[in-house]
């Protein structure tokens, strides 16, 4: 048994994989949301007169009254933004590539203001914890309210899985299934935003109420687009019928061509379609070699030295 | 481990034939101390028998000694040795080899160098696993001397890990990626101080010189190039294996030796070097002057045969695809040329190129050289040129039949690659959206109908970010990574050949420690087969590079 060296060998040179400072930067979105208007409750709740404590209750007031609101707007441009990313028609592959990261970033900040109006909300003892989770549990204005927390669970499902999308590859219907159901939670959300808490202006009304209308509009766009793509038929190229080179192939100098199978009649004729077509001609050789040194003239076996016949020399013991 | 051969006298493989592996006494019975040696004398016996880099770029010894000595002063500053023993190049084993049954001949090599230039450090720079990172720890760990002033590292094993700009960045604690701002190692290497930076079968051949003198040293070998090499001869052949020869031997004589039977073409130096027609490499001497006559180059040593039931157009394209993987992914025309000059010669392989294929290969091919922080753009470049040349008859036969009748054999040694991620499409869901090729352009393309054409290698890891992105952004969830490896298009021509012995036919015989050849070659046989080339050359053979 061999005694365990004592000298380390060190790893180093290890290069860090792109994209690892990317999970952290999304992660942080969320978290900074939650805890900054958590602090800035706290402070406010402690009481005091210190110029901190005013803007701490200056912030948690302000979000308390705009952070749903905040949600419903990304949600929406995230719905949007996804609707718009299916398009062919219109938006070539670039923009549709812009339009997803569009998507996601709409729904990761979505997200986190939703996270952030539950947890305003249950700071501010307008709802119960269990009300941020379990529909229609609300005391009051219940049915509302329970349609808020529904929309909420949809959206933190649909986002769940969004994450969690390659994992689905095998089951496309059930992520596909799982991901439409934004079209659900996203009017739900737009009902308890306009009647479940203080009563909107009118723009606000209209302006959800025209979101509604064009999402809807593009859906039936979109549905259509799909059924028209699955009966049409698909736009082929129209291949050189009898050739069965590809047309690049046949203008090479003429030179590699000249065998007879290839330019005989058969080249359009049924000869080459036929089932016992003759083999290709051998093929000429494409031009010398350039970078090869001129070869010399094969030697008569004495000009070698006489080491250099090693023919039976070698043992293999 | 491969076998060892050895072709006329012993010199870094000494020993070796009685034992797996020289413990201290066992190499001190061998070759005994090597004397203390003053700098400007270890200086002078590398010049006088023109000591070489054995790494690949031949760079002379005494120019790498003096430099060092300028920078630090004639040895009153520090300096640092590194050996470097990463061997990225998948073909060549010689430098694993020694460390795995030599390790003492290298560290002595390292500490000759080390004395001489009064260098405060020596790091030895291993990759991977295996017998030689155990052999050189326990080696170093034998010797209080040696464990006094020897660090060992390990970088992670890729091709251009072992580049020297790279290696320093791993010892300086860097990502092993080579410098777009070059910067000699004699000036500034690890640490920032003057570094002595060489291959391991450098510091085996200067401990050897070191104890031999250079009249010992150059009994063997041309006069221009005196001494023996080390060669990893692979490829399909009965027998590979590390060979050490002496320069001026005929390449058919190794070739003989380690069982080569009928090449069609042999490849110099390695996936950096260049293809030969099988009658020249045959005919051509070891020796940097005559291969690089023949149109060659003899680069670390890496010597792979490729026999006549393989298809070489497939072989190439397994090569330059994994070539343009191995690319660091930091230089533009790099990243996006080799998968360029990969794709190119796939489409070519498999009969859906034409002859604008072949220009575009042409091109990307030239258009890579000498636009990168290494020479990997360019060892890869001049890879695939020559196999174009060498095999023109076989490109005009993919190119109009779409094969050549041969299976790819994989004779080519790769790492192994099926355990890494590649792209895959479901192809009954994918409907052509094309985001993917807008997002990795370097391993998707789309074609003419719109549908992706997808590389198959595996991901590197400076797409991978990419790579998944484009995964993530399918909008039909038909795009996927994947550990399976998709076997290569196996042809209605090729299947009828299957029954052909496939790889396995060629693994090597258990075979003995070392095998010597009863060859002793004369100086002057060696002399003559050089001033025959130097006659076919036309040149002074003496001056090259």
């Amino acid at each position: 048994m061999r005694s365990r060296s004592r000298v380390q060998v060190e790893q180093l040179g290890e290069v860090r994989p792109a994209g690892r400072g990317r999970a952290a930067a999304i992660l942080a979105v969320p978290v900074l949301s939650l805890l900054i208007p958590a602090l800035a409750t706290v402070i406010a709740s402690a009481g005091g007169h210190s110029q901190l404590t005013r803007i701490s209750a200056a912030i948690a007031r302000f979000l308390l009254y705009y952070s749903g609101v905040f949600a419903l707007l990304a949600l929406t441009a995230a719905v949007a933004a996804g609707l718009l990313a299916t398009d062919r028609a219109v938006m070539s592959p670039e923009h549709r590539i812009l339009a997803q990261a569009l998507h996601r970033t709409a729904s990761l900040i979505g997200i986190s203001a939703l996270a952030n109006h539950i947890m305003l909300e249950v700071l501010a003892h307008r709802a119960r914890i269990i009300d941020g989770f379990v529909p229609f549990m609300a005391a009051r204005n219940t049915f509302y309210m329970g349609l808020g927390t529904l929309a909420s669970d949809l959206f933190i499902v649909i986002i769940v899985t969004g994450l969690l999308r390659r994992r689905f590859t095998s089951r496309r219907l059930l992520w596909r299934a799982l991901h439409a159901t934004a079209y659900a939670a996203w009017p739900l959300a737009i009902l308890h935003g306009l009647l479940a808490g203080r009563s909107a202006k009118p723009y606000v009304d209209w302006s959800y109420g025209g979101c509604l209308a064009a999402v809807g509009l593009a859906l039936v766009l979109r549905y259509a687009m799909i059924m028209r793509g699955r009966n049409a038929a698909p736009e082929l190229p129209v291949p050189a019928r009898g050739s069965p080179l590809p047309a690049n192939m046949l203008d090479f100098e003429g030179a590699q061509l000249r065998g007879p199978g290839l330019r005989g009649p058969g080249l359009r004729g049924p000869g080459l379609r036929g089932p016992a077509r003759s083999p290709l001609p051998p093929l000429p050789a494409l031009p010398a070699p350039s970078v090869l040194a001129p070869l010399p003239e094969p030697r008569p076996a004495e000009a070698f030295p006489p080491a250099w016949r090693t023919t039976g020399e070698y043992q293999d013991r | 481990m491969l076998p060892v051969i050895r072709i006329g006298q012993a010199r870094v493989t000494a020993g070796l034939d009685h034992r797996p592996r020289l413990d201290m006494a066992a190499h001190r019975a061998v070759f005994g101390f090597p004397p203390a040696l003053p700098a400007a004398e270890l200086v002078g016996i590398c010049e006088q028998v023109d000591l070489r880099g054995r790494g690949g770029a031949a760079f002379p010894v005494a120019r790498k000694l003096r430099a060092v000595l300028t920078a630090t002063g004639q040895g009153k500053r520090r300096s640092v040795v590194v050996v470097n023993c990463t061997e990225g190049e998948p073909g060549s084993a010689k430098d694993k080899m020694l460390l795995a049954r030599a390790p003492h001949l290298v560290l002595d090599g390292a500490m000759v160098a080390a004395s001489a230039l009064r260098a405060s450090e020596i790091v030895v720079a291993v990759s991977g696993d295996g017998p030689h990172v155990s052999s050189v720890t326990d080696a170093v760990a034998a010797d209080s001397a040696l464990a006094r002033k020897v660090r060992v590292v390990s970088v992670p094993d890729r091709f251009v890990s072992g580049e020297s700009g790279a290696l320093i960045n791993a010892i300086n604690g860097k990502p092993a990626l080579p410098p777009g701002v070059k910067t000699l190692a004699s000036d500034s290497g690890a640490h920032g101080m003057p570094t002595l930076l060489s291959n391991a079968e450098t510091f085996a051949q200067l401990a050897v010189l070191a104890v031999l003198g250079p009249a010992g040293f150059a009994t063997v070998g041309t006069a221009h190039e005196p001494g023996t090499v080390m060669l990893t001869v692979g490829g399909s052949v009965n027998r590979p294996a590390v060979v050490e020869a002496p320069y001026g031997v005929p390449l058919g004589h190794v070739l003989e030796v380690c069982g080569a039977q009928f090449p069609s073409a042999v490849l110099v130096g390695g996936y950096h070097g260049m293809w030969l027609r099988a009658d020249v490499a045959y005919d051509a001497p070891v020796s940097r002057a005559g291969l690089a006559v023949a149109g060659g180059t003899l680069g670390a040593g890496v010597v792979l045969v490729l026999g006549q039931d393989t298809c070489p157009l497939g072989e190439v394209t397994r090569v330059a695809g994994y070539l343009a993987m191995q690319s660091s992914g930091q230089c533009g025309p790099c990243k996006l040329g080799l998968p360029g000059v990969s794709r190119s010669l796939e489409a070519i392989a498999v009969g859906a190129g034409g002859v604008d294929e072949l220009e575009a290969l042409r091109r990307a091919t030239a258009g890579v050289r000498g636009r990168g922080a290494c020479s990997h753009p360019d060892g890869a470049a001049n890879f695939v040129a020559s196999a174009l040349d060498v095999f023109a008859g076989d490109l005009t036969e993919h190119m109009f039949r779409g094969t050549c009748g041969r299976p790819i054999r994989g004779f080519l040694p790769l790492p192994d690659d099926s355990r890494d991620q590649r792209l895959r499409v479901d192809w009954t869901r994918c409907r052509g959206h094309g985001l993917c090729g807008r997002l990795v352009p370097e391993l998707i393309q789309l074609d003419e109908h719109g549908y992706p054409r997808v590389h198959q290698v595996p991901v590197p890891f400076w797409l991978s970010k990419e790579a998944t992105q484009a995964v993530d952004m399918c909008p039909a969830l038909a795009l996927s990574l994947t550990e399976d490896k998709v076997k290569p298009q196996a042809t209605a021509a090729a299947s009828t050949l299957a029954e052909l012995p496939g790889p396995g036919a060629f693994q090597p015989r258990q075979q003995p420690q070392a095998v010597l050849t009863g060859r002793a070659w004369r100086r002057a046989d060696l002399d003559a087969a050089e001033a025959w080339l130097a006659e076919l050359g036309g040149r002074d053979l003496g001056g090259q590079r």
